[in-house]
């Protein structure tokens, strides 16, 4: 009985460090990096399709 | 690294099961606040690069594009608006400011390098980074400018004449504002006018050059003219691109007839390439220009326009043994592109036929105060310009 708590526990762990893991660091550096990436394709495409027009 | 990867295993068994421990309410509540707290303080991250304080963050704003643009409207003016660094660098389109974001990144590396870190480094880089920003303005018609200034908020019959006149017809064109306005807001470059030398250059280059009597030439640059060939003190100055003819020499000095025509009211000075045109071939002083052993006089007319009477004159004179061209197309091809390659730095230069010769002396006028021009470039520019217009053209318009 007393395993299966600590091994509930140790799930119970896993799931909140995974949990702010993936909120505070994951998915906002995903973001970040994503829209850099957006930036980064615009930049290119300006160089090989020409810069903006209006 | 096996620990490392361990580590992701783990991570996906868990990520790729239902959650037991966490209710679905604390994950989705969860989730919001941190995609709001994310997206305010990206968002607040990327104003703070979009401030001056930050662009000026770096030594070689601060010290270069800073200070410039502080003696200029854009920083004081009796309105109080004031045009900040991304009013005018960065596009205000959420697409085209990540662009922009990300082409900046590259600022970072030459930070790094120290690309321009110094005065002198700046300045040897300055014309390559106007003309990125120049073509960007292109490309879009100037679209940061017209963010404030809209041609259909203008008051035309607010402006001077001469602005009217230009903003009307630029209006009419949509054209982009740094067509004309370039260096507004920082100094321009240092253009290179180095098509100028280039003609003291063939002139240099030909000494030596032995002389055919009887043969047409062309002067190259501003060239001093004498009464005989010994002479020291001169009596005029033939301007570059003006043809003469060799008909005698003696030691280091030329014998020429010019033909050319003079008013015949006043002194007569300034001699002329053409009827009732002015291009100038040469300017003589008052002794000169009266001096009849000098010249013959020849056909005589009376412009219309101006009632003033003109005279075809033909004076003999001496010129120094020096580098003078005999194909004028040489002169003149040097001549176009110094005027494609200056007078294109700041507009779209009129063809040459655009205006008729005497038109362009003003035209031309107008514009040499923006260019650095040296006296050789400039009239053989102008003559280039006045000889091609729509009075010599056959496709004027």
């Amino acid at each position: 009985m007393k395993q299966q708590t600590n091994s509930t526990g140790i799930e119970k762990k896993g799931e909140w460090k995974l949990f702010i893991f993936l909120t505070v660091f994951l998915f906002p550096i995903l973001a970040t990096v994503s829209v850099f990436g957006y930036g980064f394709i615009m930049w290119m495409s300006n160089i090989i399709f020409g810069l903006p027009t209006h | 690294m096996k620990k490392l990867f361990s580590m992701i295993a783990r991570f996906w068994r868990v990520f790729n099961k239902p959650s037991k421990h966490i209710s679905l309410g604390i994950v989705t509540c969860g989730a919001f606040l941190a995609g709001i707290i994310f997206w305010g303080g990206f968002n607040t991250a990327l104003e703070a690069t979009n401030t001056e304080a930050f662009c000026i963050s770096c030594h070689s704003m601060k010290e270069n594009n800073y200070e410039e643009i502080q003696s200029t409207i854009h920083w004081s003016n009796r309105s109080g608006v004031r045009a900040t660094c991304p009013d005018c660098h960065v596009p205000h389109k959420w697409s085209d400011k990540m662009a922009a974001k990300a082409r900046a990144s590259k600022d970072v590396f030459g930070w790094l390098l120290g690309t321009v870190n110094t005065k002198e480094k700046f300045e040897s880089k300055r014309l390559h980074l106007a003309q990125n920003e120049w073509a960007r303005f292109k490309a879009n018609g100037s679209l940061e400018c017209r963010n404030c200034h809209d041609y259909k908020s203008m008051d035309f019959t607010k402006m001077s004449e001469r602005a009217q006149v230009q903003m009307r017809k630029a209006a009419e064109r949509d054209q982009s504002c740094l067509d004309c306005h370039k260096g507004i807001a920082h100094q321009l470059p240092e253009m290179d006018t180095s098509a100028i030398s280039e003609l003291g250059k063939m002139a240099r280059n030909l000494e030596g050059h032995t002389f055919e009597i009887g043969k047409e030439y062309y002067s190259l640059v501003q060239t001093p003219l004498y009464k005989d060939e010994k002479e020291t003190e001169y009596l005029g100055v033939l301007t570059p691109a003006t043809k003469f003819k060799v008909i005698d020499e003696a030691g280091n000095r030329l014998k020429v007839e010019l033909v050319t025509w003079h008013k015949a009211k006043g002194y007569g000075r300034v001699l002329y390439f053409d009827f009732a045109k002015n291009i100038v071939q040469a300017t003589l002083s008052k002794e000169a220009s009266q001096d009849e052993s000098l010249f013959v006089r020849g056909d005589k007319r009376e412009d219309d326009l101006t009632g003033l009477p003109w005279e075809q004159v033909t004076f003999t004179l001496w010129v120094d043994k020096k580098g003078y061209e005999e194909s004028l197309q040489n002169i003149w091809d040097y001549a176009k592109d110094a005027y494609q390659t200056t007078c294109s730095v700041c507009h779209t230069q009129p063809a040459e036929a655009h205006f008729d010769a005497n038109t362009w002396v003003g035209m031309f006028a107008g514009m040499q105060g923006f260019v650095n021009l040296d006296g050789d470039t400039h009239d053989v520019i102008l003559k280039y310009l006045q000889n091609h217009s729509s009075d010599y053209s056959k496709d004027a318009h």
